[in-house]
């Protein structure tokens, strides 16, 4: 039995090694991808540890320690599961993007510029602050220290000089460090600063109007159950806003219209872990599915290499037999050579996993900008379900492939094949065939190896189909956005230009003189309200108009045309019941939108991943239902004809006509692309590039492993056909080409299928996938040129391997063989 | 086809081959001077180990002399590349073997046509070709699309026989052709043979078997990779063939057979 395992072994020591090797493959990605998945909830557990950063923050627009504030932290002490609470002051600042007096901006190590628009100053030397952030990756520099959230290095650095301007004059500073914030929004501009800087802001606020103080409560519980805990969030979230309404209608009650209204809202960890885990579970996820196609590829070859062998062995297999062998010995000494050999890679895999484990969770703490994603670690039981996967494969396919052996007996040692009668079928014949001859063989060895050709035409497909499938996803986050602008439901004028004066009609008006001009309409607003009389709150946007709209974001049914429809979120509609035709009724917010309750029929969906799919656009008599100061302030959106698209500068000339003046005051000065980039495209570019170069590399390192084996495998059962070709009078480059032409075919009837099926089933899979996280309908643009670029290329790195391969055939010299079995 | 005549088809001078075996240089062809005529059946023969088949394999270009000089049809095949080898076989040399070594995978008739349209010929006229030659050694054309495993030996034998002649090489190699054959499918092989010969082609052949060898009109006998002797029997007929045959067993047993 020994000498068939040691047949086995000689003839397929590659076929070994790749295996081995993509066992090594397989038991990583699944150790690493389900410990991410699996640690994710570790994570925001852990997090509060690692940043220090609280469970619920409340953002009141009062000074601090102010009557709302004081009634909201009563409220939170009677609660009996709170751990901690405090309260923080947070000064405020609107900064004129165009008023050169007034400007913070942070000059990159590089040399490019970062102005904001609006700060969020917070004081770090707070003594009373309980939760003061843990700063990490700190520097020392001159001037003052600014720290930053996460999100800050995607463009920026430790170390950034930052230029302050107040008033004309300047003070300059310096990024200092870094700190994780889970419950303040991370993407937006909260900056800590030391007492002396933020003290000065402060004495400026009592005199400009444009500083405003407000504070934060941050609230931490006692759970330590992530779900609990993020119920008691919720719970905790919702009768604080309660807590704010009431306080907000005694005063109306009181003082009518000279009532002071103080607005609140918070954030809370599991809305941050919902919008920021996602993405790393499809990474998880991801590397999970990657290890499960890498484990059906083993299965594919180890079954291949059994099969070949017990066909190639079926004589020593038969004299075994005679001998008095069972079936079941020799089927177990095929998997025992496979078991040893997995069981050696399997420990390798698990050493690498392990290994690896903390480079990948630093490619994850880079992406999510969160140090506390560190605390993501090797999960024990990963390491269990990897070796049960892999022996489960190996020992299904082992025995399964081996059970011809079943049908060997020692008659079938005499004629040296399982069959007594030859059923095989001349599918190419020579005769009729108007190739050429190296290329018609090709094409027979393919008909006639049909277990080695399924075997590679469903790699390729696999392969190619996951190429596909990046692509397209690359194509859309990379290259052309549309899709994923639509998706966000996010519309993308030419300009949304917000202007500060106390009428700013004459400004717009100069701007709609201007050649191109198309059209405009009100932008950017929001305003909220109830479903019914329910807490259920849903986020409004309100749209003037939708005819003039760029992007395309109703997938069912159509845009509202009259003042009482309204189009919502897919999800947000399943989870309440509605459906198309349908109406509810909105509970206005009692301050902002005075009160208004509205019903509306549903027209349509759309889908926006933001506000946990609580999302409506409207259209309504809007100018009835929102104060005017609100309204005054509202930035516009500007369309232009595309080939007459005013610069910056043409519009700031015209804005500067229509009074003289040497400056004008922006409010907000975005593109849509900009506004987007902010929220999420920054982050997946630069993933896009990293997973689709990996995948291509991926694809052509497994697809050449293959073939290697494949072609040392061919050469090795072949040689005594290839020295006889020889001696009939085929060169070596013949045949090595028949060999690639083989195996070209294979590669385009396996790239075409997958890469096509890749292309069409990718926003189908998205939806199902995306479902979860609202962005439940996916209908990315396929770009066509980049599939038969897969297309194409897979199958010419299969003839450059194939023919790399194959070079070998010229050892192979006819005398020695035909030698060595005369 | 260029149709050149030779007085001599193959010439060696100072042949020599020699094979490390276990990092020990055996030396299985000696300085081996041969002249084949054009039109002749030679037969080689010789114990065990003498270097028949070595040298069969170096007259036909499928290996390359250690030392000396091949010219085969004109041609100095011993300084050819490996490829130009391959080329130079498909117009100049027929194989016959005595294990037949046809392609599992593919039919009889595809075996014979992957060999004849290497030719050059059209493909139409080389499976004309091919069904004549099928039909002259009584292959019928029903047999064509079997696989070489549905076959008998002496039918892959004659398959064998139409592969070597089907791009009509001026010389047949046969290595033990009725090796593997009992003895009337041998006899059938043989007299296929001994018609192509008369038909002008040159063939080469190596065998032990003495009823095969009394088919050729020159046998050589080779003993240590150096040709001891030889004996030429003249013209092959039926008539004459017990005659040859105690003329090669004398001759034979001079050689110490």
């Amino acid at each position: 039995m020994w000498s068939i395992i040691k047949s086995h072994f000689h003839k397929g020591k590659t076929g070994f090694f790749i295996t081995g090797l993509f066992v090594v493959l397989s038991v990583m990605m699944m150790i690493i991808g389900l410990s991410i998945c699996l640690g994710m909830g570790g994570v925001y557990y852990n997090a509060r540890n690692l940043s220090n950063s609280p469970d619920l923050a409340v953002f009141v627009y009062e000074e601090l320690n102010g009557p709302l504030s004081t009634r909201m932290i009563s409220a939170i002490n009677e609660r009996d599961d709170i751990d901690c609470v405090d309260s923080q002051p947070m000064l405020w600042q609107e900064m004129p993007v165009n008023d050169n007096n007034y400007q913070c901006t942070f000059i990159f190590s590089e040399g490019n510029t970062m102005s904001l628009k609006r700060i969020g100053f917070l004081n770090i030397d707070d003594q009373n602050n309980k939760f003061k952030p843990y700063i990490r990756n700190q520097v020392s520099g001159e001037g003052f220290k600014i720290y930053v959230t996460g999100n800050y290095l995607i463009t920026g650095h430790v170390g950034d000089k930052v230029m302050y301007r107040y008033n004309g004059e300047n003070y300059w500073g310096y990024v200092a460090g870094v700190y994780d914030d889970m419950t303040k929004i991370y993407s937006e501009v909260y900056y800590y600063v030391e007492n002396d800087f933020y003290q000065m802001v402060s004495r400026n606020s009592k005199t400009d109007e444009s500083i405003v103080e407000e504070q934060i409560i941050n609230v931490h519980f006692t759970y330590q159950d992530d779900a609990e805990n993020a119920k008691a969030q919720l719970e905790c979230g919702k009768a604080l806003m309660n807590v704010a309404n009431e306080y907000n209608y005694e005063q109306v009650l009181l003082y009518g219209d000279d009532a002071k209204i103080i607005g609140a809202g918070y954030n809370d960890r599991q809305t941050f872990k919902d919008a920021t885990s996602s993405f790393i579970l499809i990474l998880g996820a991801a590397m999970i599915t990657f290890s499960v196609i890498v484990a059906v590829i083993v299965a594919l070859v180890i079954g291949f290499l059994v099969r070949s062998s017990v066909m190639d062995e079926v004589r020593n297999l038969g004299v075994f037999k005679a001998l008095g062998y069972t079936t079941d010995m020799l089927r177990l000494s095929y998997l025992a050579i496979y078991s040893v050999i997995s069981g050696i890679c399997m420990i390798i895999g698990i050493i690498l996993g392990i290994t690896l484990m903390p480079t990948f969770v630093n490619i994850i703490t880079d992406m999510a900008r969160l140090e506390c994603c560190k605390a993501i670690g090797l999960n024990v039981g990963s390491v269990f379900v990897a070796i049960a996967l892999i022996i489960a494969v190996i020992s299904a396919v082992v025995m399964l492939a081996t059970s011809r052996v079943k049908r060997v007996t020692p008659l079938s040692a005499m004629r040296n094949n399982f069959e007594t009668h030859s059923f095989k079928r001349n599918l190419v014949p020579l005769a009729k065939s108007k190739l050429p001859v190296n290329s018609t063989l090709g094409v027979k060895s393919v008909t006639s190896e049909v277990n080695r050709s399924v075997m590679v035409v469903i790699v390729v497909l696999i392969m190619s189909l996951l190429c596909s499938f990046v692509s397209v996803v690359f194509y859309n986050l990379k290259v052309d956005q549309t899709a994923i602008i639509n998706m966000a439901a996010t519309e993308n004028p030419d300009y949304i230009i917000g202007l500060r004066y106390e009428d700013s009609d004459p400004y717009f008006e100069a701007i709609r003189s201007m050649d191109g001009y198309q059209a405009d309409m009100l932008a950017e607003v929001y305003c909220g309200g109830y479903i019914g009389d329910s807490d259920d709150w849903i986020r409004g946007e309100f749209f003037e108009r939708f005819d003039i709209l760029r992007t395309d974001f109703v997938y069912k049914g159509r845009y509202p045309k009259h003042k009482n429809e309204i189009i919502i979120n897919e999800k947000f509609a399943k989870q309440n019941g509605f459906e198309i035709g349908d109406s509810f009724t909105v509970s206005f917010d009692e301050f902002t939108m005075n009160a208004v309750k509205n019903e509306y029929v549903i027209v349509g969906y759309f889908q926006s991943i933001f506000e946990n799919c609580h999302y409506m656009a409207f259209l309504d008599n809007i100018i009835d239902m929102l104060p005017a100061e609100e309204l005054k302030t509202a930035p516009r959106m500007f369309y232009f004809d595309k080939d007459k698209v005013p610069t910056y500068d043409q519009i700031t000339q015209v804005l500067k006509k229509v009074n003289n003046e040497e400056n004008i005051h922006y409010g907000a000065f975005l593109t849509g692309k900009a506004r987007l980039g902010n929220m999420i495209l920054n982050v997946v570019e630069t993933a896009a590039d990293a997973v689709m170069t990996v995948f291509i590399a991926v694809t052509a390192i497994i697809i050449s492993l293959l073939l290697v084996m494949l072609i040392k495998l061919k050469l090795l059962r072949e040689r005594r056909n290839y020295a006889i070709y020889k001696a009939l009078g085929y060169t070596t480059p013949n045949i090595m080409t028949q060999i690639a032409v083989a195996m070209v075919i294979l590669g385009v009837i396996g790239s075409l299928i997958g890469g096509i099926v890749g292309a069409l089933i990718t926003s189908p899979m998205l939806t199902a996938m995306g479902s979860f996280i609202g962005a439940g309908h996916f209908a990315f643009i396929i770009p066509w040129g980049y599939v038969v670029g897969i297309i194409v290329c897979i199958p010419l790195l299969i003839y450059l391997v194939s023919m790399l391969c194959a070079i070998p055939v010229r050892k192979i010299a006819p005398a020695t063989l035909l030698r060595e079995r005369g | 086809m260029e149709n050149k005549e030779f007085e001599n088809i193959i010439v060696t001078e100072g042949l020599c081959k020699s094979f490390s075996v276990g990092g020990v240089q055996q030396h299985v062809l000696n300085n081996l001077d041969l002249q084949i005529a054009d039109g002749d059946f030679t037969v080689i023969m010789g114990n065990s180990g003498s270097g028949k088949s070595t040298l069969l394999y170096a007259l036909s270009g499928m290996d390359k002399p250690t030392l000396g000089n091949i010219v085969f049809a004109g041609e100095k095949i011993s300084e050819y590349s490996n490829d130009r080898l391959a080329k130079f076989r498909r117009n100049n040399c027929g194989f016959i073997f005595q294990e037949v070594f046809l392609n599992d995978n593919m039919s009889v008739m595809d075996n014979v046509l992957a060999s004849g349209y290497l030719s050059g010929l059209a493909r139409k006229d080389v499976y004309k070709k091919a069904c004549e030659y099928f039909d002259l050694v009584g292959i019928p054309c029903e047999m064509y699309k079997k696989f070489p495993s549905q076959m008998s030996g002496g039918e892959l034998q004659r398959v064998g026989l139409v592969r070597a002649i089907i791009n009509n090489p001026k010389v047949i190699f046969a290595d033990e052709p009725t090796g593997a054959l009992n003895s009337a499918n041998s006899i059938a092989v043989l007299d296929l043979m001994n018609k192509f010969h008369r038909e002008g082609k040159n063939i080469v052949m190596v065998t032990h078997d003495i009823k095969s060898a009394v088919r050729g009109n020159r046998v050589l006998y080779l003993k240590d990779g150096v040709i001891l002797n030889e004996i030429t029997l003249g013209e092959y007929d039926k008539d004459n063939e017990k005659q040859r045959l105690e003329t090669l067993k004398v001759f034979l047993d001079e050689m110490g057979w």
